[in-house]
């Protein structure tokens, strides 16, 4: 009976120990890049391309120094002007998408084939389309503004949003708007007091992805802005330079970059792990 | 305190008719049963009247005034759900005080109706919990609740008792009807299950497969069902059926079973001008069925197949050929597993077998 015991307890404690180990070559390998990010962006230029790489070297804030010290555009209006598309983006992506799903859920609205056509909007690659977005831009006369970009990032956010939201919904049973609404609620109210707070843990999963697609979007910061909307990836790529990639400054601006990010997913991150865990309403 | 009437209503979900023209009365303050098999258009129909489907064709009105296109939220109708619909991120209170939020009541007004409503139902301990920290039957009173605390015109339940254990179903059944006589407001219940329509409702309406078969008291419907469906939907163990020829022999009339003939001379001149064919269905009930273990006049032989101790009553199995006869007899029959016993029937129905319909005009008495 006691040996047996204890067998049970080493057998734990192996398997707890091999538990950690597992998780710890993940974080290596998950962590390793942002920690090469880091070094690099508090390296000299002469510690940065050495062969074997520096692990001692004397830390310097030269690099981000320079980041800031750049005339504008520079990071500081990169981040500011990420963070009003992000802000944006997240705005007006999720109303709407909570709408539509919840038209696509309860109404079959487009008996399922507009929904599959919106999905299929995110399927195609952006790239094809870039010329005629940038003539339809210049035409409006919103090159280099904010607006472009917020319209086509919304656009292409879309899709997933729907199709996550319009998922959770799905589980909702029906009988309980229906219930409000026969008890006195319109039906606007029935999804507002009903639906929405249990489908708000699939909002957050919503915005916090919408928000990491924005945030790394390249492509349209790239063909749509120069200077007043310049986006915080557009200004990264600044530092490929006719006189060599900077990798200094930019492992600074990439570490810089990153912080925002960072913060939304440690506050949303609750909400994630109960969003995807979510489904029994019963 | 309001009647519903539903006069010519058709619903189609794509395909599938789930309600073909239906009309019905429903009185003032009735206890009023739908009852029929899933799929029959119950819930449909309830839905209907709710508000929350709109029928295809046809008109439902509230108090003589036609509602098709009231929303549900004016028709002043409550529906307990067969899953009760619950709201799960509101506490039982919130729950109950929803409708009358929505009425727009002073707090006040709502802590004392909602405390009311909790002691009538024996509920007042769980006001602060989740719905879902509760079992079947303390959610199924929750659902009830949230309807009682307004004075709805209509009640609509749809299967409140379906999702329940056996034993709290009946517990419930009970204190179900005790509630809803004291409501003094129209009650539409929709059921499967013909135990409970006949022990609560004062009128029961039968249907399938959209269609109301038929629509009357709950006595009238057993004592006379008119159509081979309500007659082996009402009544529990269900009325036997067993496929007969009418023949005729030497100023004789028999019912020829495959392992039985039966004498019903009397009443053959009164069939034969309504049947259709010549085949016919016996229906006899199994709490009309005599089991003797000696030779009767008028009875048949019929073999013992298994007996099931339901207590107080036997029903015992009777083999005649392929067919299985059940029959209720009293706590002291005893009988062994194929053992021969005389069997007579004191009430019988018979059916047209190519329609359905009943071709007695009533119920045949013999013996």
């Amino acid at each position: 009976m006691n040996v047996l015991r204890i067998g049970i307890k080493t057998k734990r404690k192996i398997v707890d120990v091999l538990y950690y180990i597992g998780i710890i070559i993940v974080l290596i390998v998950v962590l390793f890049p942002f920690l090469w990010m880091f070094l690099t962006s508090i390296k000299k230029e002469s510690d940065i391309l050495t062969i074997p790489p520096k692990i001692f070297f004397e830390p310097t804030l030269d690099n981000y120094i320079f980041v800031f010290e750049r005339p504008a555009p520079n990071i500081i209006n990169g981040l500011m002007n990420s963070l009003i598309i992000v802000g944006s983006v997240i705005a007006l992506t999720i109303p709407i998408s909570m709408l539509a799903a919840y038209g696509f859920t309860r109404f079959n609205v487009g008996g399922g084939h507009l929904q599959f056509y919106i999905l299929t909007v995110r399927m195609f690659p952006p790239i094809a389309a870039i010329v005629p977005y940038f003539v339809i831009f210049r035409n409006l006369g919103l090159l280099d503004n904010h607006l472009s970009i917020i319209t086509l990032n919304t656009l292409f956010n879309m899709p997933f949003t729907i199709w996550l939201v319009a998922g959770f919904l799905r589980e909702i049973p029906q009988d309980l708007e229906e219930a409000a609404m026969i008890d006195g609620a319109t039906r606007f109210e029935a999804f507002r007091e009903i639906n929405l707070p249990l489908i708000a843990p699939a909002l957050a999963v919503a915005a916090i992805f919408a928000a990491i697609f924005t945030w790394n979007e390249f492509l349209f910061a790239f063909i749509l802005t120069r200077s007043e909307a310049i986006t915080v990836t557009r200004i990264m790529a600044g530092f490929y330079t006719e006189r060599g990639i900077l990798w200094g400054p930019l492992s600074a601006a990439a570490t810089l970059c990153t912080v925002p990010m960072f913060i939304l997913a440690l506050i949303i991150q609750k909400y994630i792990v109960r969003g995807l865990t979510f489904g029994a309403v019963r | 305190m309001a009647s519903v009437s539903l006069k010519k209503v058709s619903k189609r979900f794509g395909d599938i008719t789930a309600v073909e023209n239906l009309t019905l009365e429903i009185e003032d303050c009735e206890f009023f049963s739908l009852l029929g098999p899933s799929g029959a258009g119950k819930t449909t129909i309830l839905r209907m009247i709710a508000g929350v489907e709109k029928p295809d064709k046809g008109n439902i009105y509230i108090d003589d005034i036609p509602v098709n296109d009231v929303p549900p939220r004016e028709r002043e109708v409550a529906m307990v759900f067969q899953s009760y619909a619950l709201f799960p991120h509101k506490t039982v209170y919130e729950n109950m005080a929803y409708p009358l939020r929505k009425r727009k009541m002073s707090e006040a007004d709502i802590k004392r109706i909602v405390e009311e409503t909790a002691e009538i139902l024996h509920i007042k301990p769980l006001l602060e919990r989740l719905p879902r920290q509760l079992s079947g039957g303390e959610r199924q009173r929750i659902g009830l609740g949230r309807t009682m605390v307004r004075q709805p015109k209509v009640f609509l339940f749809d299967e409140p008792l379906t999702n329940l254990d056996a034993k709290l179903r009946v517990e419930m059944r009970g204190e179900f009807k005790k509630i809803c006589s004291n409501l003094k407001a129209t009650v539409i219940y929709a059921t499967p299950d013909q135990l409970e329509a006949v022990t609560m409702a004062n009128r029961i309406a039968v249907l399938d497969k959209g269609m109301v078969l038929r629509c009357d008291s709950p006595d009238e419907l057993y004592n006379n069902p008119k159509n081979l469906f309500v007659a082996g939907f009402i009544g529990s163990p269900a009325m036997n059926f067993i496929s007969c020829t009418l023949t005729e022999e030497k100023e004789k009339a028999y019912l020829d079973a495959a392992e039985f003939r039966y004498e019903i001379t009397d009443i053959a001149e009164k069939i034969k001008l309504r049947m259709t064919g010549s085949k016919v269905i016996l229906g006899v009930r199994p709490e009309h069925i005599k089991i003797s273990r000696s030779m009767k006049e008028g009875y048949v032989q019929l073999e013992v197949f298994v007996l099931e101790r339901v207590r107080p009553e036997i029903i015992v199995d009777l083999k005649a050929g392929e067919k299985i006869i059940k029959a209720l007899a009293p706590a002291e029959f005893y009988a062994n597993i194929g053992d021969k016993v005389w069997v007579g029937f004191e009430k019988i129905f018979l059916f047209d077998e190519r329609t359905g319909e009943e071709i007695t005009g009533g119920v045949v008495a013999f013996g």
